[in-house]
């Protein structure tokens, strides 16, 4: 089934309801529905044509002339297709059906634009504030054009106190974050435990939210958002950086030249080992195996080496422009790493054995966390969560990007569900990425590495790009603008999706699995609070009380 | 004229009856307490000088008297050794137990008649302690217990009062019938030639010719015995008959009456047993007479109640009910020891030496438990009457109204449980080693001394729990109206507190130099002459001969560890105050954004909670709590037996999964 195909099955089954329809020729297709059928289309597109939720997105598009924007997206994964159902919302007071009954995993996603645009879900199961901070005044939305970017709002209230839920008859509350021994960032989770057992949870985050969104529709440019963008994380930042630069080459049309394609993909999949190290080595430490956490960050280390040798830096590697890359490897450099591979690859497989083999890590890992492929359906759950449950989600064979197209790796999966088959698929990915670096710098020819770009890119068109971070997907989603910068862009880091499914992993378990559970998706709440954090080494320290940070931040 | 201890104990029980006459015509309140007071106090230092006075005086046969009217019913008052031991507690803990009752009574007009009933209730105990009648005077005392008593309960705190007076009333009849039938199964079968009633039903000269009885009539006898240890077992509360009527009693009841009821009434029952084993039966009639079997009948009744009231108390929520469980488990852990004594007594030397380590360890604690026991009913009758509700959980940090309270009910909460070095330990500690040691004899007591010290460790998470959600953590009612639930008063009433301290200094005294209580035990249970207490006393002799961990400087360990504590708290103390430190208190740390309410504190009803969910699991049996009205059940099946998934949010958030296509 191609994309033509999807519309006119759809257009056969719901009456009338869509409007026209994009069928682009890469992979991507636009659906433009009416309002009142939009849960239709996407009950349909979810269940009957089992399609994977990716995100929401919402746009006020009313400097244009036009209404506010809300589309929904959908991967066909076995299909190889990615799909936006688009329908517009009224300029004066913006509400949209709610999809969330029928599609779980839009569940953050439209209280997203909820709080961000004002543009209501109506029969959202759960509407309650996600994004905005406690203290935020109500019926402000930060990301309509209208609202500065750097302006408070009047009316913020400190002293506000959110309105949590009542826990179930029989729990107490136990809260879990934003600062805590297992968190390296702050999040919430009020979980409601009967005797030792976690019987469900509220989550509370984007306590970090910055509003990177809104920076890059209002101050940045083109090419000034990758280095925003790879800022977005500080694990996987250089995936943010190649779909953001996907998404307007998306959008825009722009080829970028072969031999840039496969610099991206080395320098992702040399990101996708360090990460893949670092989570092996802290879930060994979550569960007290410290000797191979320092194992695994002695191993990870000439791979920050060779990272910082290619781009100058240790992490974040600054590496696209639109249309091409910035860094080229040498032959040096390439033999170079070469070389780390082989050694990386050896020290690997002694890891692996000596995890495998170990039987208190297996013990401590499984039936702990259990996302079966039920729950990987209804919240659209990503990456090695997903392939731990035997759901084979990558984009990588997905939805070819870069030159993975060209190249030949295997997609590991496991049967188990649970934090132990995460541990293995992520243990075995390291030699496919070892493997996938090895044919591209064989593959590799000599070229430019950057596309010239003679034209404007043309305003108010829609482009979308998925790449796999270690994690799982990352989603972005531009609508090309004036001014040399984009109108909207809408980022959905893996862990937006991930975290969603936390509350049903860790729900009848016990508390001590809520850490596993937790660390097991590697949650990155920056990526999905899309922050950025500012690191002053003064050497003094000052605490400063609330009204001083808040004088800080006026200025 | 010689001064005896039946005397002197007659005395105190005709003031007893004086004063129940005297404070049902007064009126005045404070005129009647007073009274009240004064008479119970009277009476208990009566009862402590004829303590003493068995246990440094000769042995007595007691005095005979006789009804005015009725010429033929002869009976005798006999104050022995074990009569002594129980009166010991009774002495001990009655004026307090009255002074708190002038307290909890002013408040209550619908109990004007309090202070005579429950002089009644007590003339009725001391009457069972000291009449060695086994018919009709004892069915006299016994009923007037039980109507006392089913008055008492039925007046008491809350609706559910009627019923459990109803209970009491019935079980306590049946026991009555149960014990009498026994006794005159045993007067019928004898052999007397021209018996007169006090031959036939004297206990004294029954016991003397118990020998020939057996010979003549084993079968009898044995049911005899078997309706005795039912009928006292109904009374003391054993497994299932104490369910029936003794949680819903003690609940029910008036706090200072539940205290009297937990440290004296109900403990007529072990007075009953301890007669009837250890003094009934002749020591030379072993063949015909099982003595092993027997005592591992009571052992093993002892050990069900123990398992069973210790596992109630574990998932209760009611913080009464808490203690009358607990007490039941109390009189569990006895019922072993006792078992211990009676099946091995007769073995051999060094076996009589450890059965009399078993009695003297229960006895102790028998004592140990009773005036702790009245500390934690009157500990909580003064928290009940604070806090409105009774469910633990509801409140919580009373700690900061009631300061002393929560001092005293430490103290007897730690002792309770039986933690070194507070005198709870010390009958435990001779429990355990003698039922371990005993089961070189009867292999059948290595499991029950497993079951007795797996009890005692649940113990402790009872009394954390009853102490830790009452008073501790930061002060909090959990309820919706909570102007009408909280009526917090800070101990304005030196009635309530005094009985508390008053009886935590014995306890404190008892667990600093626990030889005193020791030497009392042993000293009365010489002055025990009859059946078995004739080995018992040999055992006494023969003490120092076998290791029973009672050398010299046994009864000093417990001073020195008070000592040792006290040196250390003072080390401490000079070593925080130097160099400037100063005092930090600190908000329990809530990860930096909860509030601090009362969602976030941990309630006392989610301890143990996973273990009490898997034994409820593994045992289909289900002891179903009816007030457990906190439980949720966690098996409850959604759709197609799956758990319902929930979206990143809230918890009551389902999934839709019925869509229309």
């Amino acid at each position: 089934m191609n994309a033509a195909e999807i519309v006119i099955k759809l257009k056969r089954s719901c009456n009338g309801a869509i409007q026209s329809a994009d069928i682009c020729g890469n992979g991507r297709f636009y659906i433009h529905v009416e309002p009142d059928s939009l849960k239709d289309v996407c009950g349909r597109i979810f269940r009957d044509l089992d399609a994977r939720f990716v995100t929401s997105i919402g746009a006020d598009e009313r400097e244009y002339g036009k209404d506010f924007l809300v589309a929904h997206n959908f991967a066909f994964d076995k299909l190889h297709l990615l799909c936006s159902v688009m329908t517009r919302a009224d300029s004066e007071s913006p509400f949209v059906q709610s999809i969330s009954d029928v599609v779980p995993a839009s569940n953050w996603a439209e209280r997203e634009f909820r709080d961000l645009l004002g543009i209501e879900p109506i029969g959202h199961v759960y509407p309650k504030r996600l994004v905005l901070p406690d203290g935020w005044p109500d019926g402000v939305h930060p990301l309509r054009k209208d609202y500065p970017w750097n302006k408070v709002p009047e009316g913020f209230d400190e002293t506000r106190v959110f309105n949590f839920d009542e826990p179930p008859p029989g729990c107490v509350v136990v809260p879990f974050g934003p600062f805590h021994p297992t968190l390296d960032e702050p999040a919430h989770f009020r979980l409601y435990v009967e005797g030792e057992m976690v019987r469900g949870c509220e989550y509370r985050g984007f306590m970090v939210h910055r509003g990177i969104e809104k920076l890059g529709d209002s101050v940045l440019t083109y090419n000034e958002i990758p280095m925003a963008a790879e800022r977005i994380c500080g694990i996987c930042g250089c995936v943010h950086n190649v779909a953001y630069a996907q998404a307007v080459e998306d959008a825009a049309g722009i080829k970028p030249p072969k031999r840039a394609e496969y610099i991206r993909t080395i320098m992702l999949e040399i990101e996708r080992l360090h990460s893949h190290l670092l989570w092996v080595g802290l879930a060994c430490h979550i569960s007290g195996f410290d000797t191979l956490f320092m194992q695994c960050f002695r191993i990870r280390e000439p791979v920050m080496w060779i990272a910082e040798k290619i781009s100058g830096n240790r992490k974040t590697y600054s590496l696209c422009v639109i249309g091409g890359v910035r860094w080229e490897i040498t032959d040096a450099l390439a033999d170079e790493l070469k070389a780390v591979l082989n050694e990386l690859e050896k020290s690997w497989r002694a890891v692996v054995s000596a995890v495998e083999k170990d039987k208190n890590i297996q013990k401590r890992t499984r039936d702990v966390g259990i996302a079966d492929k039920k729950l990987i359906k209804e919240m659209s759950l990503l990456g090695p969560v997903a392939r731990a449950a035997g759901a084979p989600i990558d984009c990588r064979k997905d939805h070819p990007y870069a030159a993975y197209a060209d190249l030949d790796f295997d997609i590991v999966t496991a049967e188990t569900c649970d934090v132990w088959g995460r541990l293995k698929v992520r243990m075995y990915e390291v030699f496919e990425s070892i493997k996938i670096i090895r044919q591209c710098l064989e593959k590799m020819e000599k070229g430019p590495i950057q596309a010239e770009i003679k034209e404007e890119i043309i305003p108010g068109r829609f482009g979308m790009s998925s790449v796999e971070a270690p994690r799982g997907e990352s989603h972005h989603f531009v609508i090309t603008g004036e001014n040399n910068r984009p109108r909207r862009w809408r980022v959905r880091a893996p862990t937006y999706q991930n975290l969603q499914g936390v509350p049903a992993m860790i729900k009848d378990s016990p508390l001590a699995d809520m850490t596993l559970a937790l660390a097991s998706i590697d949650p990155c709440f920056s990526c999905t609070d899309r922050l950025e954090t500012v690191d002053i080494n003064t050497g003094k320290i000052k605490t400063y009380t609330a009204k001083e940070l808040e004088k800080l931040l006026q200025k | 004229m010689i001064i005896n201890a039946e005397k002197i104990i007659i005395l105190g029980m005709l003031l007893l009856g004086l004063g129940a006459i005297i404070s049902f015509f007064i009126r005045d309140f404070k005129i009647k307490s007073s009274i009240g007071l004064l008479i119970s106090f009277v009476v208990s230092v009566l009862t402590i000088t004829a303590v003493y006075q068995v246990s440094y005086g000769l042995p007595s046969d007691g005095i005979i008297l006789s009804l005015p009217l009725f010429d033929f019913l002869k009976f005798r008052v006999h104050v022995d050794g074990v009569s002594a031991i129980f009166l010991f507690l009774l002495g001990i803990v009655l004026p307090f137990i009255f002074q708190y009752s002038t307290a909890y009574v002013k408040s209550r007009p619908e109990m004007k008649n309090f202070c005579s009933i429950a002089f009644l209730l007590t003339l009725s105990v001391y009457g069972l302690l000291v009449v060695a009648d086994t018919f009709i005077i004892l069915g006299i005392f016994w009923q007037m217990l039980v109507f006392s008593g089913w008055w008492l309960i039925g007046n008491g705190e809350n609706k559910r009062s009627k019923n459990a007076a109803k209970n009491f009333f019935i079980w306590m009849q049946i026991g009555c019938v149960l014990v009498i039938c026994g006794a005159v199964l045993l007067s019928v079968i004898c052999n007397v030639s021209n018996p007169s009633y006090f031959e036939l039903f004297d206990f004294n000269t029954m016991s003397e010719r118990m020998g020939d009885t057996i010979n003549s009539n084993p079968f009898i006898t044995n049911v005899a015995v078997l309706m005795f240890l039912l009928g006292f077992g109904i009374k003391l509360g054993v497994v299932p008959f104490g369910l029936f009527w003794l949680p819903d009693s003690y609940d029910s009841a008036p706090s200072p009456v539940s205290a009297l009821f937990s440290a004296i009434v109900s403990k007529t029952g072990l007075y009953g047993l301890v007669r009837t084993f250890l003094n009934l039966l002749p020591e030379n009639a072993t063949e015909m007479f099982n003595y092993q079997i027997w005592g591992i009948i009571l052992g093993s009744v002892g050990a069900i109640t123990l398992i069973v009231a210790t596992w109630r108390a574990l998932i209760e929520n009611e913080i009464k009910r808490i203690l009358a469980y607990s007490s039941m488990a109390t009189a569990g852990l006895i019922l072993i020891s006792l078992g211990v004594c009676v099946s091995i007594l007769p073995l051999s030397d060094k076996a009589s030496v450890v059965a009399t380590s078993a009695i003297i360890g229960a006895f102790v604690h028998f004592i140990n438990h009773g005036i702790v026991n009245a500390i934690l009913f009157i500990n909580t009758g003064v928290v009940l009457s604070s806090v409105r509700s009774r469910v633990i959980g509801s409140f919580a940090g009373l700690a900061k109204y009631l300061p002393l309270s929560c001092l005293c009910g430490f103290i007897a909460s730690l002792s309770a449980a039986g933690l070194p070095p507070l005198n709870g330990f010390t009958g435990k500690w001779f429990i355990y080693t003698s039922a371990i040691k005993s089961s070189t004899n009867v292999p059948v007591f290595a499991i029950l001394s497993g079951v007795a010290i797996l009890a005692g460790i649940a113990t402790v998470v009872i009394f954390v729990k009853y102490f830790g959600s009452i008073y501790l953590s930061k002060p909090m009612v959990r309820s919706d109206k909570q102007s009408d639930n909280v009526r917090l008063f800070i101990e304005r009433d030196y009635n309530t507190i005094l009985p508390q301290i008053g009886l935590c200094f014995i306890t404190l005294i008892f667990s600093v130099f626990p030889q005193m209580l020791l030497n009392l035990i042993t000293k009365l249970l010489i002055k025990n002459p009859h059946g078995f207490g004739k080995l018992i006393a040999k055992g006494i002799h023969r003490l120092n001969e076998y290791d029973m961990g009672m050398h010299w400087g046994f009864g000093y360990a417990s001073a020195g560890v008070f000592a040792t504590m006290a040196f250390a708290y003072s080390v401490a103390t000079i070593f925080s105050k130097s160099g400037n430190s100063r005092k930090i208190s600190a908000e329990p740390w809530l990860c930096g954004y909860q509030k601090y309410n009362q969602y976030t504190q941990y309630p006392a009803s989610q301890l143990c909670h996973e273990l009490i969910n898997k034994v409820k699991q593994a045992v289909p049996l289900g002891f179903k709590s009816e007030q457990n009205v906190e439980m949720i059940d966690t098996d409850k099946d959604e759709n197609d037996g799956q758990n319902p998934i929930q979206t990143g949010c809230g918890a009551g958030n389902k999934i839709n999964r019925d869509n229309d296509f």
